[in-house]
């Protein structure tokens, strides 16, 4: 597996290639972008622009409603503090802090989700160009073979692409 | 993002906006030497209240919250605004909210680090403060949750682990620049904090997604941390303190103290780093706007809890408002009545003033002298005058808490100028985003 890296200095051109890549047998699943900013999601392909984030940021806040009320009731109950004939276990001190843990969770949930699914920290060498933090958009074509590769840079070179350059394995 | 409309090339955005990360001037080197040497004087008074005991400090009979208290209080309100006007701007998609958003957030991180110091100071003996930590100990003893002091930790550590994950992951793109454009030392440093950030589509879409979850859930954060900090007053029965209102009173003089705190800090910005081009008068003209809503609620919830109590007469509760309005602590009352309400909002009415960097710099400093001023008045006058006349006293700060609180000041803007020199304080990649959004449109 190799993937073709194609630098381009506009995005009307990138979303073009991008159509005809699709139209030569390219899935939308081998095919991502590099540039400086967020790209708009209805002109280019998002890698995979369904994301499971709202629902790890949910199973997040779900474990920290179990770490708040372990905190707050399970401590009372292990110690037992009886002041004045009020209630060992007592529900608004216990809402408060199951709220803030339960925050917590969906807080650290949320950032780690993200992460896992931006693929990150990711520290091996991969397909980059630091042109693209001038403006520059670079598009990624991921090739299962020679064949593919070949149609790729072919596809590439045609749509003028300024630099093409070949990277070893997946780097999408 | 240009005030005139016209677009500057990214090449460019990427040059001034490193430049302070790249080159270090003497000026630099002066303010940190300088910074530095408050933070050991405050540092010194401390190590001198540890081996000596609390009584260097002026805390004494009734009044045992003092300007440790009253810093805590005013701290965690300053670290308020920045976090919540980030992700407030961000959830209503406000474009001229780009260039400040990364200054909002580092403000609320420091602040929140300095407010949770006075705690550990106003201790006394501070090495014990893993008392509050709840972890299963030999002594089987656990925390007291029933305590409102153990909901103020559990919320404070809430909002700063996330706001500093908030600053963190909008921060990761830029890190990536900073990784190619940066040599030497520095360059292995941004090398891991960026994670090897690439700009992929999947990477641009999952960072947008996750800042957008993470501004909605720390609003509410936001809104319950400083309610819990009213709550260490509020839960007491101490004439003065005992009020259903001070959750919301104390969350919206929370909003005016930081919002003021951002705009002096972006005015600092702006003059120290040649940001003239990024933070522009747009920006200062909105916040000016928010800025006066704000004062004008404050003085709301001001009056609305004056004259309930005033109305009512209950001799204990009057006894402080007297104390407050009239007796020993008068001259501060009516200063926060200037700084917060009666100077700010006639001023900022005008959108020459809103519009105007040494104004607005001045009006800042000046609501923050004001609430400064309004922690200590409700702190300190209530404490001095409790129920049982008999046992009335006053309070005056020693030498040792001034130290304390000016290192406190100066550890906080050390802090943040050493921040500013490693991180670039304007995010670059959502400057440049608002730019191609205003091409597009």
């Amino acid at each position: 597996m190799v993937t073709i890296m194609g630098i381009f200095q506009q995005l009307d051109n990138v979303v073009r290639t991008q159509r005809g890549l699709m139209e030569a047998g390219f899935s939308s699943e081998d095919l991502s972008t590099l540039s400086s900013v967020p790209l708009a999601e209805d002109t280019v392909l998002t890698g995979g622009a369904s994301t499971r984030l709202p629902w790890i940021a949910f199973f997040g806040g779900i474990i920290g409603i179990i770490i708040g009320l372990s905190l707050a009731a399970g401590t009372a109950w292990l110690y037992p503090l009886p002041t004045g004939g009020k209630p060992v276990i007592s529900l608004p001190p216990i809402g408060i802090i199951t709220y803030e843990v339960m925050m917590l969770g969906a807080l650290v949930a949320t950032f780690f989700g993200a992460l896992f699914e931006m693929r990150l920290p990711q520290f091996k060498k991969k397909a980059f160009s630091p042109g693209v933090y001038d403006g520059k958009i670079a598009l990624l074509v991921r090739c299962r073979s020679e064949e593919e590769a070949e149609k790729g840079e072919r596809i590439l070179s045609q749509a003028d692409a300024a630099e093409i350059e070949r990277y070893p394995g997946d780097c999408l | 993002m240009p005030a005139n409309q016209d677009f500057i090339p990214e090449t460019k955005i990427n040059r001034d906006l490193l430049r302070p990360v790249i080159e270090t001037t003497g000026r630099f080197y002066l303010t940190v030497a300088i910074l530095g040497l408050v933070v050991l004087n405050g540092l010194v008074a401390f190590m001198y209240q540890m081996a000596t005991g609390m009584g260097v400090a002026g805390l004494n009979r009734p009044v045992f919250w003092g300007l440790y208290i009253t810093n805590f209080v005013f701290w965690v309100g300053i670290s308020h605004a920045g976090t919540l006007l980030s992700a407030i701007l961000r959830i209503t998609n406000a474009q001229w909210r780009r260039p400040m958003t990364r200054a909002a957030e580092a403000l609320t991180v420091f602040a929140l680090m300095i407010a949770g110091l006075f705690p550990l100071v106003h201790l006394g003996r501070t090495w014990t403060f893993y008392f509050l930590i709840p972890y299963p100990s030999q002594r089987g003893i656990w925390p007291n949750f029933r305590s409102p002091l153990l909901w103020d930790a559990i919320a404070i550590f809430t909002y700063y682990v996330g706001s500093i994950l908030f600053l963190y992951i909008s921060m990761v793109p830029d890190l990536g620049l900073a990784r190619d454009r940066v040599g030497g030392w520095r360059k292995e440093i941004y090398r891991v904090l960026s994670l090897g950030w690439r700009g992929t589509a999947r990477e641009w879409h999952r960072v947008k997604r996750a800042g957008t979850i993470m501004a909605m859930l720390i609003v509410p954060v936001f809104v319950s941390v400083h309610t819990i900090v009213s709550w260490d007053f509020g839960m007491t029965l101490v004439p003065g303190w005992h009020s259903t209102i001070f959750g919301p009173y104390f969350v919206i003089g929370a909003i005016l103290s930081g919002v003021a705190a951002v705009i002096t800090l972006m005015i600092i910005l702006r003059w120290a780093l040649g940001l003239k081009e990024y933070l522009t008068l747009t920006q200062f003209d909105n916040l000016g706007k928010i800025l006066g809503a704000v004062s004008l609620a404050w003085f709301y919830f001001f009056f609305a809890e004056f004259l309930t109590i005033w109305y009512g007469q209950v001799p204990e509760e009057m006894a402080v408002i007297r104390h407050r309005t009239f007796g020993q602590y008068a001259l501060a009352f009516w200063v926060v009545l200037f700084c917060n309400f009666l100077i700010p909002l006639p001023a900022l009415i005008f959108k020459r003033v809103r519009t105007s960097i040494p104004a607005m710099l001045v009006l800042t400093i000046v609501i923050n002298v004001g609430m400064f001023l309004e922690r200590y008045l409700i702190i300190v006058p209530s404490l001095a005058r409790q129920r049982f006349p008999a046992a009335w006293g006053s309070y005056f700060p020693s030498w040792v808490e001034i130290s304390i609180m000016a290192g406190a000041f100066c550890g906080f803007a050390l802090m943040y100028v050493i921040f500013a020199k490693i991180f670039p304080i304007i995010p670059i990649w959502e400057v440049k985003e608002g730019q191609h959004i205003q091409r597009s449109t």
